[in-house]
């Protein structure tokens, strides 16, 4: 179906970004494309799809073989409509304003009679399982939902071969398993040809076909098998002793109801205690009201009812400055702390505001850069960086400052393992130093291994909570499985 | 490179008009303050901020156009988010897009300097203060008239062609303009 | 005809378009208060009987402009009676009804006009083309999305330590901190959007078809005529009296 030959891309400014990469993707199966964090995956799914160099400047040399014909220098309506691209952010690849819109969008490009337009739509969304949406505002749908609209609006094109970049970062893990499946489904009853990148290789390793790992200087077609059980050896996140420290509170939410508006709720009457030295996780599907609650915790919002006490202190009476002093947010979008234009003033921020010595801020920054695996990155932009780059950077900018609790709004998302082990031996480090941290994310693994306990959040409220011990994930589905049977 | 102006152009002056319409909404909180305190110099001293989205669009897509699309997205933004001038926003925008395309159509949309900037700038403000003259009553103003003229053109030089240059560079740094004009640095 | 409340929420929006173009001319052309001061009781009324709207919540969403107009008059009476000048009172309160009056207009056409059917309205009566349309359809979806982020960027620093100068000029200058990071996700939104919509083969040919199907509809083209006449019966009346004074230029 596919065959990548000699391929190399270099950008203009950043220079090469992977170099003679080989290998072939074959008819009706689905293919992952594995690799580190910042190797050039998402730049390699931009040249099958000729975005590179169409849309995006690159200069690519090599053959990329697609249906027995070069298209390596033609343009993307050569392939548009054949090879559908899906990309992670869900918002971005959207362009209209309801579902139906944006399904019937790709075929009005394509001159379909509009009176066929109806069947197709309804045909398209039924394949997701999201009918019911179909007249629905696309600015008021779930990240996952919105993945599901664009995966549907492709899918009404008819394409032969789908490629996808992370198509479930950001997604809990019950839309996750609904959109594996989906990819499974989209192989098995529609004969489609997948190529995908995705970091949760856990997730999808029952329904991959061939392992394609990209290096800098090469790419290798590895035993599936072979790369599955290594990957979980490898992957083991390293385990934290369980504490039980309920004495000092630092954060105690107490009543806390807030809306963004006056139809709905979005928390109602949350009451919980993040203790001194402890690390707990906050968990929960998707809109459940997760980052809406960092957002409240951080004092960028007022609650509509209760209050929020940071070491017994009330936020309403504390400056954004104060709390930042004792509280270090790490948001669920990192680009929205970034302030310097290179990432090594980025991470002397902090300690400069401190007010350091000039010798103690270029000595720290050195030693967080090397840690954060972001040494040879110091003098590019923040902005610039890859997904995976972007969230260390964010972290890390935090981290440094030593804030006495630290909240991180999903910091696995994007994250291949071994970045993602480093970065919790770091958390335990400055945990084990008395730092308190709160956590969100989708990870149960990162959950069970790293967390003294959790809090799960649904529908705004707190639908349950306790240690995280052995049993934790039987508990967990025997809770939620008890919510939802209600 | 070619001079056409492109999809991606099209939808990035879009996506610019539109954050634009939000960042002035918070701008007017500062503009009325300034009113308060400096009358009708309050609205000519931050006059030249509301250049922005034409001048920023040319600064960056460097293709015949850019000035008058980018200006005319705002100018319907503005008409969608409920703005009191009706059409009339996109009579503005208009003559905005046009005193910015001027200049450049003039130096073949080769020199994108302060100075060439500045005349873009203090043009679309001439342009559009005309229009001012003839409908909102500006020629109400009476002999403060040419003082507030004074200060709307500094103010399009400062607020307008200079913090849009400063805007330009850093986000040309954040490496997001690569494949624009202005990552060619042509014309500086 | 008869009290019909969605009258104007389902017109095609040619028409609150041609509407609203001959409302913004007599707006601005006139300097006397009483065309305009009728056609904003009218507007109201109709509103009322004809869109989903009620009085409240058009008046509730032009109270902005109802004030700055309000100061507006204010500044211009005073700059007049600090030089000395006549006060012309009349063409004074001219002036502030006619931000009103086109503000208020275009809220009704705003809260009862869907985008899309603008948009489309724009490219199959205006000829806009329609690389133009989807890429105004695509930002304007980001406006909310926008809003909120500003605010996050904005706290962000303001929790990272960053203070804000108590000089206007001073943060007029320095939003570009906040700015500079909105502006640039929202360029690589923008090129992600124009790249998801050409892979689904956007102008990849010449012509497209539409799915929404846009018609001019009679009873939609006689209303619209009945209340040009009205527009025109009042003019008519008002100029008999004396009591309009349309010129282009002001002052
Ligand atoms: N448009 C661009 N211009 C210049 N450099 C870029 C551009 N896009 C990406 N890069 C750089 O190219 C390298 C590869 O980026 P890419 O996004 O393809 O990585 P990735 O393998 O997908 O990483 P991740 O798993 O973190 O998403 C990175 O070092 C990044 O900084
Ligand atoms: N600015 C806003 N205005 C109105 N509603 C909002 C806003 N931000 C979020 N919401 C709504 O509030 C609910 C909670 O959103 P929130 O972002 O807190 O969810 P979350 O738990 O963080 O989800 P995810 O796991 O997807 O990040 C959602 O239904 C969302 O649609
Ligand atoms: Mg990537
Ligand atoms: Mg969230």
């Amino acid at each position: 179906m596919l065959r990548i030959k000699d391929l190399s891309l270099a950008f203009p400014e950043q220079g090469k970004v992977f170099n003679n990469i080989s290998f072939n993707v074959r008819k009706n199966t689905i293919t992952l494309l594995s690799g580190n964090s910042g190797v050039g995956k998402s730049s390699l799914l931009m040249c099958i799809a000729r975005v590179i160099p169409n849309i995006i400047e690159g200069e690519i040399k090599g053959e990329i073989i697609y249906k027995n014909a070069n298209i390596a220098d033609k343009g993307i309506d050569s392939i548009s409509g054949s090879i559908g691209y899906m990309f992670q952010d869900p918002d971005s690849q959207l362009c209209s304003f309801t579902v139906e819109d944006e399904i019937a969008f790709g075929l009005e490009n394509l001159n379909i009679d509009p009176n066929q337009m109806d069947d197709i739509i309804d045909r398209a969304l039924d394949l997701t399982g999201i009918r019911h949406l179909r007249m629905r505002n696309l600015n008021q749908l779930s990240g996952g939902e919105k993945q599901k609209v664009a995966l549907s609006s492709i899918l009404a094109l008819d394409p032969e071969f789908i490629i996808m970049d992370e198509p479930t970062a950001n997604l809990d893990p019950k839309s996750t398993r609904e959109i594996v499946d989906l990819i499974r489904k989209l192989r098995d009853e529609m004969g489609k040809t997948i190529l995908i990148v995705e970091h949760k290789v856990k997730e999808i390793m029952d329904i991959v076909d061939d392992v394609i790992e990209i290096y800098e200087d090469g790419a290798l077609n590895i035993e599936k098998d072979e790369f599955f059980k290594s990957y979980l050896v490898k992957s083991k996140l390293p385990v934290k002793s369980k504490k039980s420290l309920e004495e000092n509170p630092v954060i105690k939410v107490e009543n806390l109801s807030f809306s963004y508006d006056k139809d709905r709720e979005i928390l109602k009457d949350i009451n919980f205690s993040l203790y001194e030295g402890e690390m707990v996780a906050i968990i929960g599907p998707n809109g459940a009201g997760k980052s809406t609650l960092t957002k409240l915790l951080i004092g960028l919002m007022e609650p509509c009812k209760g209050r929020i006490l940071i070491k017994n202190k009330d936020i309403s009476e504390m400056s954004p400055k104060d709390i930042g002093k004792s509280l270090g947010l790490i948001f669920q979008n990192p680009e929205h702390q970034f302030i310097k234009m290179t990432v090594e003033k980025e991470m002397a921020l902090g300690l400069e505001l401190g007010g350091a010595s000039q010798e103690e801020v270029s000595n720290k920054v050195d030693y967080y850069l090397n840690l954060f695996n972001l040494s040879s990155q110091k003098n590019m932009n923040p902005f610039a960086l890859s997904q995976g780059q972007k969230r260390r950077l964010s972290t890390a900018s935090m981290m440094i400052n030593g804030q006495p609790i630290l909240i991180l709004d999903e910091p696995t998302y994007g994250q291949d393992r071994e970045n993602l082990q480093e970065l919790l031996n770091l958390l335990y480090d400055i945990n084990n130093r008395g730092v308190s941290i709160l956590m969100i994310t989708h990870d149960m693994d990162l959950v069970e291994n790293s967390c003294d306990r959790y809090i799960y959040l649904e529908g705004g409220q707190v639908k349950h909570c306790g240690i995280v011990d052995d049993n934790f994930k039987d508990n967990l589905e025997r809770e939620i499985m008890a919510y939802e049977g209600e | 490179m070619n001079s056409r102006i492109t999809l991606k152009e099209i939808v990035v002056l879009a996506m610019i008009s539109a954050l634009m319409g939000v960042v002035f909404t918070g701008i007017d909180s500062i503009y009325e303050p300034l009113t308060a305190l400096a009358g009708p110099f309050g609205g000519a001293i931050i006059y030249g901020v509301y250049l922005i989205s034409a001048l920023i669009g040319m600064y960056i897509v460097r293709k015949p156009g850019a000035g008058l699309i980018g200006s005319l997205f705002t100018g319907v933004i503005n008409l969608l988010m409920g703005s009191p001038y009706g059409i009339h926003i996109i009579v503005a925008s208009t003559l905005q897009g046009l005193g910015v395309e001027i200049p450049m159509f003039l130096g073949k949309y080769k020199k994108f300097n302060l100075l060439q900037m500045s005349i873009g700038a203090v043009l679309a403000m001439i342009l559009v203060t005309i229009r001012d003259y003839f409908v909102f009553g500006f020629g109400m103003y009476g002999s403060l008239m040419p003082a507030i003229f004074a200060v709307r053109t500094i103010s399009s030089i400062v607020f307008g062609a200079g913090l849009t240059i400063v805007i330009g560079k850093a986000l040309l740094s954040t490496g997001v303009l690569n494949g624009f004009k202005i990552a060619a640095k042509s014309g500086e | 005809m008869k009290g019909n409340k969605d009258f104007i929420d389902n017109m095609n929006p040619f028409f609150k378009i041609i509407m609203l173009t001959i409302i913004t001319i007599i707006g601005s052309t006139d300097f006397l208060p009483f065309v305009s001061g009728t056609l904003i009781i009218s507007g109201l009324v109709i509103a009322h009987l004809f869109s989903s709207l009620s009085y409240k919540e058009v008046l509730y969403s032009v109270r902005a402009f109802i004030i700055m107009s309000v100061g507006f008059m204010n500044i211009i009476l005073l700059t007049r009676l600090l030089s000395n000048q006549d006060l012309e009172l009349l063409r004074i309160l001219g002036l502030g009804f006619r931000i009103i009056l086109i503000s208020i207009y275009s809220t009704i056409f705003v809260k009862t006009t869907d985008p899309t059917e603008f948009v489309m309205a724009l490219i199959k009566y205006f000829k806009v083309p329609a690389k133009f349309g989807y890429s105004f359809l695509t930002a304007y979806r980001f406006l909310p999305t926008f809003k909120d982020e500003m605010e996050i960027i904005k706290h962000a620093h303001q929790v990272r330590g960053i203070e804000e100068s108590r000089n206007p000029l001073i943060q007029v200058w320095n939003s570009k901190r906040y700015i500079i990071p909105m502006l640039a996700t929202a360029v690589r939104k923008g090129i992600r959007i124009s790249v998801a919509m050409e892979t689904r083969a956007f102008g990849k040919y010449e012509t497209r078809t539409y799915y929404r199907s846009l018609s001019l509809n009679k009873q939609e083209a006689i209303g619209s005529l009945l209340y040009l006449l009205y527009i025109a019966a009042i003019i008519t009346v008002f100029s008999i009296n004396g009591l309009t004074n349309f010129t282009l230029i002001y002052g």
